[in-house]
């Protein structure tokens, strides 16, 4: 599924990735990029977090050319008296202001993340913005799709709902379970058709960032491995009997053993006053009774 | 500096004082002994450092400083170190006036509250002047930044303060930037924790403080997690956790289990 | 710039009467009139800092720990201001415990005249208390640390010696609109001006010179109860309240250049969440929490049967040094003689610690206080 989503193969007018401090989803925003730049004519990847130069770094070289970058993080809050991209701007506007190539058939747009948007303006708003992005026209292309990365730990869990709620898929990046993947998704899909799809998958990233070993997790607790071994009756098949019945199995449990803590015995030990234990001694007429003392010869 | 903090955290790709954006997260120690371990790396590695301390005096990071070799007064007299007393300037702005001298940051002051633009703006001012005429990288370092926190100043602000501070020192001048915060309450207290988990979401390098699970122990005195993050990275988070025990004048590293009280 | 961290300078070693450097950090420190309290924090509390304890939940042994405070100001001669507005000051300093007086023949007790004493103000020097150390020009004879009777109070001629202000709940108004938005407690505020205008008055600020340094000490009674208008640390909005913190910022500023102590205790209890105390405790130096066993299931465990009530200390400060100074325990808990307050080591009752030798079970388990220098997740922790 999770390829499917990110070729496109599953129509998603919206698809927020949403990641936190555990697992980044950075990744898999650029394998997303990637894929978009084979399908539509340009990407316009609004930079929020960081600048854009982390992520030109990843691309490979046959997309860069349709991937315009818009750098919001030089003055996010418009503090600096200049003209820039910031969290007060219409998306939309800007993006249809701005200069350079546009494309004139299909475009997507990747917002990279929505967290300055929802802590700066508000979770509505931010709403707004998105679905107002997907069905916008930039420079007379179609928005194909819209991408948004969001980091969840910086969120109240009601702004999360609202942005749930308004999103066509949600991919949420965990840690994998297992070593040898890259990261864990469990993403939830709402087709047109009204169905909704859940699903846990893990997957690895290529050199290319594409996404590959995609491994469905079962929703079954797959770490009880609870293994019922038949053991072998050692007391069967034997020339003798090492069974015992129900009533000796009784009486072998009734037996007093000889050091376990019992009650009665220790109050049978502490009652005992000292001086009762009386030892008899009746000597016959084998023992030797020396008068002697057998230490005289010592020399200490 | 801590030669085995150094060879810890160190990251052989990347030169720590370019374009590096380094978290210090506390757990319920300590952690100033990392401040004062990169005041004197970064002192060392020949840049411009400055730093705004809002929990102690410059007294006391003067007299650390002497004892681990690492002169802040000699260092300032030549230029390469600035000290923004944050505790001050910050106590005198937040209560009315009743503290007396003058205050640096009285053009910042907004309605009782410490202006978060107005309060980049002087530190952006502050730091330009640093770092002209120098072809050293600058340094930035913040010992604590929650401490806006406790006195009004709301999260969004703060956050905003740290990401102008990161396209400033960072991308503009290609110095390094430092923040500490504190996480000493986890999810109890949500605004401390959006912002440890906002650091950590843009910082190069998070060092995490922290106490040991077994409570305290004479020989170990917490335990450091290093992350080296790269958040486009298709491999898994390279991370290191160390313990450590400071002595007066050094900060001793070992893996877990290796303190030589134990060997 | 100087602060009240004075180090050892090779020319002149600074003598303050009731006041010695600490043999760890040569931070100045005064003691905290509890000769056990002293010893745990590695010698008596530092100038220039701030000594929180959250109190006990009546709140009576924290009060007992601040007039032992303000008893050693007597004792030492250093001045001291007092606030309280759960509390008449007045009527505290009324009941200081008395002074285990020495032998009057032992040491030296030379007094000064107090024509002679540039710095005095009008005191009269009862006669019986004339051999007490006291205005001396050798400070060697001025004691760190006294015992106290706490079966008699001290005499009123001897509590006027020294200089005292109080600040009472006049101060606090909290009927009146805070008319510069929730941040600032007017309450808040006008006690740090009082503590402000004293130190630049009465030459405590590191940056005036005087002929003859004194401390001054400040002691603030449950700072953050109702009365100074607390809702508990919230504001009306139920967000966390900043006009304590603020309060607390501004006090440690002030103190970092100021031959002052501070000793404040705070209804910890009464404030909405730990992770609201935490902040507070925070932005002091040192953290110490009272838990009493009083009304408490604590109080019929035979495990506590010898001691009032459990010390936790949950910060220290680390002053001009890398580490700071731990204690050798912390299992502490306290005990109220008829003449003292002791703070020592957890002692199981000697019929306790037998069985405890012998089974498995170890009775203290449930009970440590999970400190140590940062600890895992849990509460009371022990920091520095």
């Amino acid at each position: 599924m999770i390829g499917d989503i990110t070729e496109g193969r599953e129509k998603s007018k919206i698809l927020l990735v949403e990641d936190s401090v555990s697992q980044s989803g950075r990744p898999l925003l650029i394998s997303i990029l990637h894929s978009l730049c084979k399908r539509v004519e340009k990407v316009h990847y609004i930079c929020f977090d960081r600048e854009p130069g982390f992520v030109k770094a990843c691309l490979q070289s046959e997309c860069s050319s349709r991937v315009i970058f818009h750098d919001g993080t030089s003055n996010i809050l418009g503090w600096e008296n200049k003209q820039s991209l910031n969290v007060n701007c219409d998306l939309v506007k800007y993006l249809n202001d701005s200069k350079g190539h546009h494309a004139s058939t299909s475009v997507a747009i990747v917002c990279d993340s929505l967290s300055p948007l929802i802590l700066h303006r508000s979770a509505p708003y931010t709403c707004q913005t998105v679905t107002k992005l997907a069905s916008a026209k930039i420079q007379a292309a179609e928005v194909d799709q819209v991408v948004c990365l969001l980091h969840k730990d910086l969120h109240d869990n009601h702004s999360i709902n609202l942005l749930h709620h308004i999103a066509t898929t949600i991919i949420t990046v965990k840690p994998p379970k297992f070593e040898h993947f890259l990261m864990a998704t469990h993403t939830l899909h709402k087709r047109l058709s009204g169905k909704v799809i859940k699903l846990e998958e893990h997957f690895t990233l290529n050199n290319e960032y594409v996404i590959q070993d995609i491994t469905e997790v079962k929703s079954i607790d797959t770490s009880k491995v609870a293994m019922e071994t038949s053991q072998p009756d050692p007391t069967a098949n034997l020339t003798f009997n090492l069974t015992l019945t129900d009533k000796e199995k009784e009486a072998r449990s009734q037996v007093k053993l000889p050091y376990t803590y019992d009650q009665s015995r220790q109050d049978e030990t502490l009652t005992k006053s000292v001086g009762e234990g009386k030892i008899f001694y009746q000597p016959d007429e084998a023992d030797d009774f020396d008068e002697e003392d057998p230490d005289d010869d010592l020399d200490i | 500096m801590f030669t085995e903090l150094k060879n810890l955290v160190s990251n052989p790709n990347h030169c720590m004082s370019s374009k590096y954006f380094i978290g210090i997260t506390e757990k319920k120690v300590d952690g100033s002994f990392l401040i004062h371990h990169f005041l004197s790396y970064f002192l060392k590695e020949n840049c411009r450092v400055i730093f705004l301390s809002f929990r102690q005096a410059l007294n006391h990071f003067n007299s650390v400083g002497n004892k681990i070799g690492n002169s802040l007064s000699i260092a300032k007299e030549q230029g390469n170190f600035c000290f923004i007393e944050g505790l001050k300037s910050l106590a005198q702005s937040v209560n009315n006036g009743v503290l007396c001298g003058e205050n640096p940051w009285d053009q910042t002051i907004n309605n009782n509250l410490v202006s978060a633009d107005k309060l980049y703006m002087m530190l952006q001012s502050k730091i330009k002047d640093v770092s002209f005429k120098s072809d050293k990288n600058v340094v930035f370092i913040i010992d604590d930044i929650s401490t806006l926190l406790d006195t009004g100043t709301t999260v969004v602000d703060t956050l905003a303060v740290v990401q102008y501070l990161q396209h400033l020192i960072i991308q503009e001048l290609g110095g390094t930037l430092i923040i500490g915060t504190n996480d000493d309450m986890g999810e109890l207290d949500d605004d401390k924790n959006i912002l440890k988990n906002y650091l950590h979401h843009s910082v190069d390098l998070c060092l995490e403080v922290s106490g040991l699970e077994t409570g305290y122990c004479k020989d170990v005195h917490g335990q450091l997690t290093v992350s080296w993050n790269n958040t486009v990275s298709r491999e898994k988070i390279n991370q290191r956790v160390a313990q450590y025990k400071l002595t007066d004048k050094n900060c001793a590293i070992f893996a877990s289990g290796m303190s030589s009280a134990v060997l | 710039m100087t602060t009240s961290f004075q180090k050892k300078t090779r020319s002149k070693v600074l003598q303050i009467p009731g006041a010695k450097p600490s043999i760890y950090n040569n931070q100045l420190l005064i003691s905290t009139g509890i000769p056990s309290l002293d010893h745990i924090l590695g010698g008596g509390v530092a100038v220039g800092t701030i000594l929180l304890i959250e109190e006990d939940t009546y709140g009576n042994y924290a009060r007992l720990m601040l007039k032992y405070f303000c008893a050693e100001a007597v004792m030492t001669g250093h001045s001291l201001l007092l606030a309280s507005a759960d509390a008449d000051p007045e009527q505290i300093l009324k009941e200081l415990p008395a002074p285990i007086i020495d032998d009057p023949g032992k040491g030296e007790a030379t007094l000064e005249e107090p024509s002679h004493d540039s710095s005095s103000d009008n005191m009269k020097i009862a006669w019986r208390y004339r051999h007490l150390p006291k205005f001396q020009s050798n400070t060697s004879g001025v004691k760190f640390g006294h015992y106290y009777d706490l079966s008699k109070t001290m005499e009123s001629e001897l509590t006027q010696t020294v200089d005292i202000s109080t600040v009472d709940s006049s101060l606090c108004a909290c009927d009146s609109k805070q008319t510069d938005g929730e941040f600032n407690n007017p309450g808040y505020n006008s006690l740090l001006k009082t503590i402000q205008e004293k130190i630049m008055a009465n030459g405590f600020s590191t940056t005036t010179q005087v002929e003859k340094r004194n401390i001054l000490r400040l002691a603030l009674h449950s700072i953050g109860s109702p009365m100074w208008g607390e809702k508990g640390g919230l504001t009306e909005n139920e967000m966390y309240s900043p006009a304590l913190p603020r309060f607390l910022v501004g006090l440690k500023a002030i103190l970092r250049t100021a031959y002052a102590c501070c000793v404040i205790t705070v209804p910890a209890h009464l404030f909405c969440d730990k992770a609201y105390v935490r902040r507070l405790e925070r932005l002091t130096d040192t953290v110490v929490e009272v838990d009493s066993f009083v009304g408490s299931d604590k109080e019929k465990n035979p495990v506590y049967k010898d001691y009032h009530g459990l010390f936790n200390i949950k910060q220290l400060p680390c002053l001009n040094s890398l580490v700071c100074n731990m204690p050798d325990s912390l299992d502490l808990a306290f005990k109220l003689r008829r003449k003292k307050l002791t703070i020592e080591k957890l002692h199981l009752p000697p019929d306790l610690s037998e069985t405890a030798n012998r089974s498995q079970e170890d009775p203290l388990k449930n009970l440590k206080p999970s400190s140590g220098c940062g600890t895992g997740g849990r509460s009371n922790k022990l920091e520095f």
